[in-house]
């Protein structure tokens, strides 16, 4: 018995010795006239209005992030891009760091106008296997789907059992592969893979920020005053994504 | 948690097991029997909710440990194969061999073509699959037919029957549903490839099948066809017709369609209420996707730039179609019949809109109103009463066409064109008297005026990137052409008196104006802009304007005996002048981390040429030829300061050059009681002006605030230096001055009181500006002061009601400092109530209550109107499509629309009696059902 689980074991090893450091742009699209036409307050002609005057977002490019990754974890983050020359919006986005090995996070995160820093467990997921296959960026990836408790939508993922790495874009992982695109809600939010890189001839070193600060929370109240804002703005009829990330 | 099971494995061996716990192995092989190295198998519960996953090893095969659950699902997946997907049951044993797990090869094409080339979407239905043809290339206008043809694994024969994996296709659905005929053959070459999304192909069932669930391999394939979701047209469209008490109604439909390439939509109004006409959201539901690209300011620069359109238009020939959805009120009793189509097109590199609109629009109102102006020593008061009556036709076209060149370079050509036609009556008379006491004229007027003109505005522009970010090009150019036509008449009989308040003359006014005007306006603009480092930009513009105007107006006085028209060559006149304009200026910005700062400077250098004679160049002739060289600072500030603070600072130097009438070294005697006088002496005015904005918002609590300040100096004012004769005769020139002042300062805070339930917004306004006026060699300085504050709360108690109260008032103070005793205080003040509310299933009640109340203590004017609008409506139809609402307007039919205004040495104050009282029932129609929501919606 033993013997088969460590022929299977080294079998796995050598299989993803390959692929396991390196980077994934991923590029995230935000189609608000599609999150804002699902408001529940809005009546029918609104929301076709909406569509009608803001649907077509194809001149939006969206915007471009980084997952870098080891053996040792991964860290997610906002592209620096040179597109916005000239003028310097000052956001800041979240940044996640995750360790493989302790299975913990060390997630900086914006919400409301507050940075919090998460250490905590890194965030399990029900992740229920679908029958879709798609090639993203060069990959049969295989689709899943899990529920956001927060926001009330399904997320799907598409990941690939070829980048044996636990790892995906905004902090989702747990399915037997690299994420390489996530749908919200199917047309909510859109983020795919454009290019995936690996590093075979040296060690990646993760670029993590020089101040890892922030109010220390757990994900659990993270995730209520999330839930709790995005109630409380949908009784008081304005839309809560202005404020909060989707 | 999944973990890893090879690792698990380790863990578990040797823990013990409780009675549930089972294990699962099995091996996994292709059809050939040659086994699958490092396949994912994935352990599921029966929800297929992945619990744990391994790789099989060198034999293909694998193991599960632990299992608790009792009925689970195996899912196994190698590249190139159909995932298989087995249920296992617990049967008290405590390892369940699966055996042999055979995995099917994928056809090659169907991995290679869409999978990797067409990058669609692979749905697996067991051994069957379902592909997004949307991703397949045919040519426009291909059938379905011809669709089929491209998609691997099945095969479309001469005669056009279809084979699925060697079956034949006996049944056609479209989204599920048949399409005419079942037979294939008739809906492959019927159906457009273009609007197919999805197509799928199953074992055809039969009724057996259907009953019992169970499948039997069957030799007939269906195919269902699923159309795209976009090709499913999106439209919705209102109709609303009412008639009402005092001959009153209105009508009012729009309707719209759109895919997502194409969008039209219609509007109509006619009304004579002055009410229902043209919103925002009709103004969004007529220009579609355009609503917000209006593609109108070419005019690079600075942050504001150089946007100061020449001239303006008293004629509303310049204005734009979207001006149409934003009129004001106007009193009086107006009528507007509106008629728009509007298309857009867009699509991969092309973007097409193109509109047409008709406003007929008039207006009858009787105004009275009084002025005073101050003089050295007494003032002269002004009463009159005018009616008047209007009527304007326009016609309209917009159209814009872009195309991008390719991914760095764009063109967008517009081109519009317009006609305009006015008609307008004004009678009435007007009375002077010294100090409100002593009458020195009356006069009684009969004008009219016919206005017809006509515009085309074109313009080119070319945007261009470069593969270096940041670095852009840009150049545009337009033509502007309008001229029109006014012919009016002037007939007034005017009486004069003494200081013992007797008549001792009269003047009868009995004239014809001619006037023509044809003007061209050619602008170009050109800005390129280059990153100097990441932190570092450049940016350099040149701006070019040119307005030429030619103009002629003759002027007739009918002799009051027999009739005869005779040209009076004082007042008519010849004219030609040219503005020209040009600015060059470069900034350079530095932006870092949410900080941008900019420090910039421009040349600008105004041209002013003129000529203006009489017909007869002996009673008099002027010619100007002015220019002026001016250097303009420019600098800004603008940024987040932490996170939800927001900052904008900025100062810089504008020029406004003298206008050639001002320059002119002509005297104007066309009114002789008012005396004009040009000068050839003025300069450019310079507006220095400073502003700092800023913003605050605690996001978790929905409290917001704004603060802002602008400032503004002015050097060489143009202002009016006037000489009153004893007769009263004012003649007055512009001179330039400097020391007038502007300020403007603004602060709002709006929170919640009760989440959800009451939320408070409140604003205070200040105001205040220093100006001057020469009166009789005496320098009149007016100093007006403006504080505004303004509340409003809304309570939202329930959904079904909604409650809003909002107040606000303005305190305005002028002081004139030769004559203190006419220094003056308006007060205006407005309370505003809306009740919504749903009362009954499909009931509504909606009430609003508008309080206004205006005082001037100096002028003895006190004056309320409180104004009630009430309505209740009922919803009807299937989805609420219908709603017939009976309103009452002006409950109290108090209806007058006021003026009040104070400059530099007049105070003015105006009445209009308004449409007023009415009763209206009115039918409304929606296709996508009425809103039935009380609560307004500040934002989506």
């Amino acid at each position: 018995m033993i013997r088969i689980y460590l022929i299977s074991f080294i079998a796995f090893i050598a299989f993803i010795v390959s692929g396991q450091e390196g980077t994934i742009t991923f590029n995230r699209k935000y189609h608000w006239v599609n999150i804002a036409s699902k408001l529940p307050y809005l009546s029918q002609e609104e929301k076709e209005r909406m569509q009608l005057t803001w649907g077509n977002d194809s001149d939006d490019k969206g915007e471009d992030f980084l997952l870098t990754f080891n053996t040792e974890g991964s860290i997610y983050t906002k592209k620096e891009t040179e597109e916005n020359y000239g003028y310097s919006w000052g956001e800041e986005d979240d940044i996640l760091i995750r360790n493989h090995k302790t299975k913990t996070t060390r997630d900086i995160r914006i919400l409301l106008g507050k940075k919090y820093l998460i250490e905590d467990a890194i965030p399990k997921y029900k992740w229920k296997m679908l029958n879709e296959l798609k090639d993203i960026a060069g990959y049969v990836c295989m689709k899943a789907e899990t529920k956001d408790t927060v926001n009330n939508i399904s997320i799907y993922a598409w990941f690939t059992d070829k980048i044996p790495v636990m790892s995906g874009p905004e902090g989702f992982s747990g399915l037997p592969g690299m994420i390489l695109a996530l749908d919200y809600n199917t047309d909510d939010v859109n983020i795919i893979a454009t290019k995936v890189d690996f590093v075979t001839d040296k060690p990646v070193v993760l670029p993590l920020p020089k101040k890892i600060k922030g109010k220390n929370i757990l994900y659990e109240e993270y995730n209520s005053r999330k839930k709790k804002h995005i109630q409380l703005s949908m009784e008081g009829r304005r839309n809560p994504f202005w404020e909060v990330r989707y | 948690m999944m973990r890893m099971v090879c690792l698990s494995s380790f863990i578990f061996l040797h823990t013990l097991l409780s009675a549930q716990k089972y294990d699962i192995k099995g091996v996994i092989r292709d059809t050939l029997g040659e086994s699958l190295v490092a396949a994912t198998v994935m352990l599921m519960d029966k929800d297929s909710i992945l619990i744990e996953y391994t790789q099989t090893d060198l034999k293909g095969a694998f193991y599960f440990k632990s299992v608790r659950d009792k009925s689970c699902l195996i899912k196994t997946s190698y590249l190139g194969y159909f995932p298989l997907t087995v249920g296992v049951e617990y049967k008290g044993t405590d390892v369940v061999d699966l055996g042999t797990l055979r995995m099917v090869e994928i056809a090659k094409e169907l991995m290679e073509i869409v999978i990797k080339e067409a990058k669609a979407p692979l749905k697996l239905r067991g051994d069957t699959v379902e592909y997004d043809a949307s991703q397949f290339k045919v040519p426009q206008g291909s059938t379905l037919e011809d669709l089929l043809r491209r998609l691997p694994g099945l095969e479309v024969s001469q005669d056009g029957s279809i084979q699925a994996d060697g079956k034949g296709v006996s049944k056609l659905t479209v989204d599920g549903k048949t399409f005419f005929s079942e037979d294939p053959k008739f809906a492959i070459k019927n159906l457009p490839a273009e609007g197919v999304s999805k197509v799928q192909v199953f074992d055809k069932k039969d009724e057996e099948a259907l009953l019992t669930g169970k499948t039997t391999a069957t030799e007939e394939k269906t195919m269902n066809i699923e159309l795209k979701e976009e090709f499913k047209k999106g439209g919705f469209g209102k109709v609303t017709a009412g008639g009402g008490s005092e001959s009153r109604g209105e009508l009012k439909g729009n309707y719209n369609k759109f895919d997502s390439k194409h969008q039209i939509s219609l509007v109509g109004v006619a009304n004579n209420t002055g009410r229902n006409g043209l919103s925002w959201d009709d103004y969004q539901d007529f220009m579609g996707a355009n609503a917000w690209n209006d593609n109108d300011d070419y005019d690079y620069g600075f942050g504001g730039g150089f946007v100061r359109y020449f001239g303006g238009s008293a004629s509303g020939l310049e204005s734009k179609v979207s001006e149409a959805f934003w009129s004001g009120n106007n009193g009086g009793f107006p009528t507007n019949i509106i008629g728009g189509v509007n298309y857009n097109y867009d699509h991969k590199k092309t973007k097409f809109a193109g509109r047409y609109f008709f406003q007929n629009t008039g207006n009858e109102r009787l105004t009275e109103s009084d002025s005073r102006t101050f003089l050295s020593g007494f003032s002269l008061d002004n009463n009159r009463l005018e009616s008047q009556d209007k009527e304007s036709v326009n016609h309209r076209a917009e159209t814009m066409y872009q195309y991008n060149i390719d991914s760095l370079l764009t063109a967008v050509v517009t081109a519009d064109i317009a006609v305009v036609n006015t008609d307008q009556f004004q009678y009435g008379n007007t009375r002077l008297s010294r100090d409100g006491q002593q009458i020195t004229s009356a006069s009684s007027f009969d004008n009219s005026s016919d206005l017809s003109g006509r515009l085309i505005n074109t313009s080119l522009l070319l945007r261009k990137k470069f593969k270096k970010a940041g670095r852009s090009f840009g150049i545009n150019g337009s033509y502007l052409k309008t001229d029109i036509s006014d012919y009016q008449k002037r007939f007034s009989d005017n009486l004069f008196y003494n200081d013992a308040g007797v008549n001792d003359s009269t003047f009868v006014l009995r004239q014809f104006n001619n006037d023509t005007l044809d003007k061209f306006v050619i602008k170009a603009n050109v800005l390129f802009s280059e990153p100097l480092s990441k932190k570092l930009f450049f940016k350099v513009f040149y701006n070019f304007s040119s307005r030429n105007e030619t103009g002629n107006r003759y002027v007739d006085d009918q002799n009051l005996s027999d009739n005869n028209l005779i040209r009076n060559n004082a007042l008519s006149r010849i004219y030609e002048n040219t503005i020209l304009s040009q600015r060059a200026g470069s900034t350079l910005t530095f932006s870092h981390k949410g900080l941008n700062l900019t420090a910039g400077a421009a040349f600008q250098s105004f041209g002013l040429n003129g000529t203006y004679q009489s017909p007869d160049p002996t009673f008099f002739k002027g010619k100007v030829d002015n220019k002026f060289n001016l250097w303009l600072p420019y600098a800004e500030f603008n940024g987040s300061l932490t996170r939800n603070t927001w900052i904008n600072a900025d100062y810089g130097i504008s020029a406004t050059e003298p206008s050639i009438e001002n320059l002119l070294p002509v005297i104007d005697y066309s009114n002789p009681l008012f005396i004009t006088q040009g000068n050839p002496d003025l300069v450019p005015t310079l507006n220095h002006r400073v502003g700092v904005w800023f913003n605050h918002s605690w996001p978790a609590d929905a409290i917001r605030i704004n603060l802002s300040t602008n400032y503004t100096y002015f050097e060489d004012q143009i202002i009016m230096k006037q000489e009153v004769d004893a007769n009263l005769v004012t003649t007055s020139q512009p001179i330039n001055y400097s020391g007038g002042n502007q300020i403007w300062n603004n602060a709002g805070v709006s929170f919640p009181i009760v989440r959800n339930k009451i939320k408070m917004r409140t604003s205070f306004g200040y105001s205040g500006g220093k100006s001057f006026a020469y009166v009789n060699d005496i320098l009149n300085k007016t100093k007006t002061f403006r504080w505004s504050p303004g509340i409003n709360l809304d309570f939202t108690p329930t959904q079904k009601t909604a409650i809003y109260l909002s107040s606000n008032m303005s305190f305005s103070s002028t002081e004139y400092d030769i004559n203190t005793t006419q220094n003056q205080d308006i007060i205006n003040q407005n309370y505003n109530l809306d009740i919504n509310t749903n009362f009954a299933k499909g009931w509504f009640w909606n009430s609003t209550l508008r309080y206004s109340r205006f005082k001037n203590e100096r002028f003895g004017i006190e004056q309320d109107i409180p104004i009630i609008n009430l309505s209740v409506y009922k919803q009807i139809l299937k989805g609420n499509k219908g709603e017939i609402r009976l309103s009452l307007y002006d409950a109290l039919n108090k209806n007058i629309l006021i003026n009040q205004s104070t400059s530099v040495s007049r105070v003015f104050d105006s009445r209009t009696p308004s449409l007023a009282r009415y009763v209206m029932l009115s039918f409304s129609y929606n296709i996508k059902g009425m809103k039935s929501d009380v609560a307004r919606n500040d934002h989506w």
